[in-house]
């Protein structure tokens, strides 16, 4: 479980990042952050991680508060952030076998690693395959292979997609799709509103740190997401309902 | 969940894994295996064949027995420690002579090759002060900054590591893979020597040795510990290294050369050459004094025994004229003694004062900080200087006391026509063998208590630094 509870951010220069956020992500459920650059998405990610600590509100993973106690609370998370860059000189395997540990994991064979690289769709002749010979695609998918292994219940992914190509982007949704069945809470950030209306079951627009707006995958089947998106980013700041309704 | 030790192996193991396959362990492991053996090898080279000079001069004058005259020259014999840090050796005389009232201290000894002497010579010190303590930075300038720009730290730190814990393996790992190619080359560096015929096991050099090693160490370290503090400070590696480039120019090349010309300025003291010149002229001008004084006794003398014109005597046979000589001689001999006490006290109390000045602003820099520690250490250093004028000072007040004060030296003039006499007094017996002059080294705790307050300070500036590095890395920014 992911929450947030009037989660906010102001930063040292005054500008309010994150503006009273609530936000819960269920065990199998997917939620897309959508937004423009400096919508507060991030920020999000971050307050999650405990990279910054929060001006007010709380961020829970597993119901535990991430300020309070954050070395527990990280027991409970992975993440994937905008673009994987791992130990260059070191191979995909020992990278994942250092993160692999780093997350608790000890003791695990060659063919658990080879099976997760595997599952991410990683070629088998990348698996020795020192990472800074890696294309960016896939560098993303051993970043998930990463998160995958740490196997735990919450994900945190930072803008996944963005530079991959639309085979690359494809196969990562496959992949989300198969943690979302093994029972994971997604948290992703995204800029890409039509992979977010294919995996996400519950999609939330943020826009000047406030979330605007948030639509189930139902309520999404008769709404047009790319619509709602521009409308909001034109029209007010205001959430839920002062954001304008636009039926298809 | 893993447990704690087995986390910071798990980063630790990564650190020197990362460390191990970079460009930057090569460039390591070849300047130490390159330079160290090597620099011990030449410079062990240089120092027997200034032993070999040492022992042939200590020959000579045992043969010529002008020992037997009243030792009035001596020798410093090198330091065998010189080979790790050769100090003031080259600048320091390597002997001395007694023209008394003067002390005349010969030349340093040379490297013997004019390449050298226009260049300088690597000896282990340079390697350590300058070469290594360069490679550090490089080491540590991307440990933090690096990872940040990397996106590595900020995924490893969204697992639950604590951040004390990523330092610490990044400070220990980091010093593993620098110190290993260090000992490691200074292990065949001395292997070498031993081979070549250096006495390392010989009464306190091997302690000595040992020291300077660690010393070397906590000073490599101290400077890896630097990079990481300014590698929690910036946020891009490029930033960390210009800074740190900045900090060891300042540092290395900077400061202590700077300290010393800064110690000139604020309190100057005369050349030597000028004080000789002074005391000189001093001992010519109490001398002619002196000289007039007696005159009149001389030229009694002279009419008494009947003399053929412009001849004059020291008549040793008559007390009365050696009781009225030295009466009227007396006064000035110890108004020369008094004086050249007094400007020797001078100079070596504006000296020590100017040293003191010097070394207290070179503190500022653990370069200094090393050079001074390695060098009291290896017996080259300001110490030794002092110790060894301190011992020559020591042997001219001996000699003074049993020699030069049973003995006379007159000048007599007319102006037209000068006279000299010189001799022992009658009546006042001097030894038939006077001593010689010996000069011994310190013992290890003796060179160690000598420099504490420096040892002190570059222990408790790696400390600090550690624990600046450690606050700072708790604040880092990890996005």
């Amino acid at each position: 479980m992911i929450e947030a509870k009037n989660l906010s951010k102001r930063y040292e220069d005054e500008v309010l990042a994150l503006d009273a956020l609530n936000l819960q992500v269920s065990p199998g459920e997917i939620y897309c952050l959508l937004g423009a650059n400096g919508a507060g998405k991030t920020t999000t990610i971050n307050l999650f991680l405990n990279f910054i600590e929060p001006s007010a509100g709380q961020a829970f993973l597993n119901s535990i508060d991430v300020v309070r106690n954050p070395l527990e609370a990280k027991k409970y998370v992975a993440y994937v952030s905008e673009n994987v860059m791992l130990y260059g000189n070191f191979t995909a395997r020992q990278n994942l076998d250092f993160f692999a540990k780093l997350a608790g994991k000890k003791d695990l064979k060659k063919e658990e690693y080879y099976r997760v690289m595997r599952e991410v769709g990683l070629p088998e002749k990348a698996f020795e395959q020192r990472v800074k010979e890696y294309s960016k695609g896939m560098r993303q998918k051993l970043g998930i292979a990463i998160a995958m292994i740490k196997d735990a219940p919450a994900l945190l992914l930072d803008e996944p997609t963005a530079g991959l190509d639309p085979k690359a982007a494809a196969e990562f949704l496959e992949t989300l799709i198969d943690l979302r069945k093994r029972g994971k809470a997604i948290l992703m950030s995204t800029h890409d509103i039509f992979r977010a209306k294919e995996v996400a079951d519950r999609v939330g627009i943020m826009k000047e740190g406030r979330k605007v707006m948030e639509r189930t995958r139902e309520e999404l089947q008769y709404e047009n997401l790319e619509r709602l998106y521009l409308d909001y980013m034109r029209g007010g700041i205001g959430p839920e309902a002062e954001g304008p309704k636009t039926a298809l | 969940m893993i447990v704690g030790g087995m986390m910071l192996l798990t980063l630790l193991k990564k650190e020197i894994q990362d460390y191990l396959i970079s460009i930057r362990f090569v460039v390591l492991l070849a300047l130490c295996i390159l330079l160290i053996p090597l620099s011990l090898y030449v410079n062990f080279e240089t120092y027997k064949r200034w032993s070999a000079d040492y022992n042939e001069q200590v020959k000579s004058e045992t043969i010529k027995g002008s020992r037997g005259r009243g030792g009035l020259s001596g020798l410093r014999p090198p330091s065998a420690l010189s080979v790790f840090a050769n100090g003031v050796e080259t600048s320091l005389a390597k002997d001395f002579s007694i023209q008394s009232p003067r002390i005349i201290f010969g030349t340093g000894r040379s490297y013997g090759d004019p390449i050298y002497e226009t260049f300088g010579r690597i000896d282990f010190l340079f390697v350590v002060q300058a070469v290594l303590s360069l490679i550090a930075f490089l080491f540590a300038f991307d440990a933090i900054s690096g990872e940040k720009e990397l996106g590595t730290l900020k995924l490893a730190m969204a697992n639950p590591v604590p951040r004390y814990k990523i330092l610490l393996a990044k400070f220990a790992g980091g010093m593993i893979v620098l110190i290993a190619p260090f000992v490691v080359s200074f292990a065949i560096g001395s292997t070498i020597l031993v081979f070549a015929g250096y006495p390392l096991f010989q009464g306190i050099i091997l302690a000595k040795v040992a020291l300077i090693l660690l010393l070397a160490t906590i000073y490599i370290g101290l400077f890896f510990v630097l990079g990481l503090f300014v590698s929690t400070l910036t946020h891009q590696s490029k930033t960390a290294l210009i800074m740190l480039m900045f900090v060891w120019v300042v540092l290395v090349l900077g400061v202590p050369r700077l300290s010393m010309m800064a110690a000139k300025v604020l309190r100057p003291v005369d050349d030597d050459s000028v004080v000789a010149l002074r005391i000189k002229l001093l001992t010519e001008s109490i001398d002619k004094e002196k000289g007039n004084a007696l005159k009149q006794l001389y030229f009694d003398k002279a009419r008494e025994k009947k003399l053929s014109p412009g001849l004059l005597t020291f008549d040793s046979a008559d007390p009365e004229f050696v009781r009225k000589r030295n009466e009227i001689a007396g006064p000035f001999e110890a108004r020369m003694r008094e004086e050249l006490a007094r400007i020797n006290a001078d100079q070596q109390r504006k000296r020590q004062a100017q040293l003191n000045l010097a070394r207290n602003i070179a503190r500022i820099s653990p370069a200094s900080l090393l050079s001074y520690l390695m060098t009291d250490i290896a017996d080259t250093g300001e110490h030794i200087k002092v110790r060894f004028l301190d011992a020559v000072r020591l042997h001219y007040s001996a000699l003074d006391r049993l020699i030069f004060s049973k003995s006379y030296q007159d000048t007599i003039s007319d102006g037209n026509t000068g006279w000299g006499f010189g001799g022992n007094l009658p009546g006042q017996e001097t030894p038939k063998d006077p001593p010689r002059f010996s000069f011994s080294f310190p013992r290890t705790a003796e060179s160690l208590g000598q420099s504490v307050v420096d040892e002190g300070l570059l222990l408790a500036c790696a400390v600090a630094l550690f624990a600046a590095a450690s606050v700072a890395f708790i604040r880092y920014d990890v996005r």
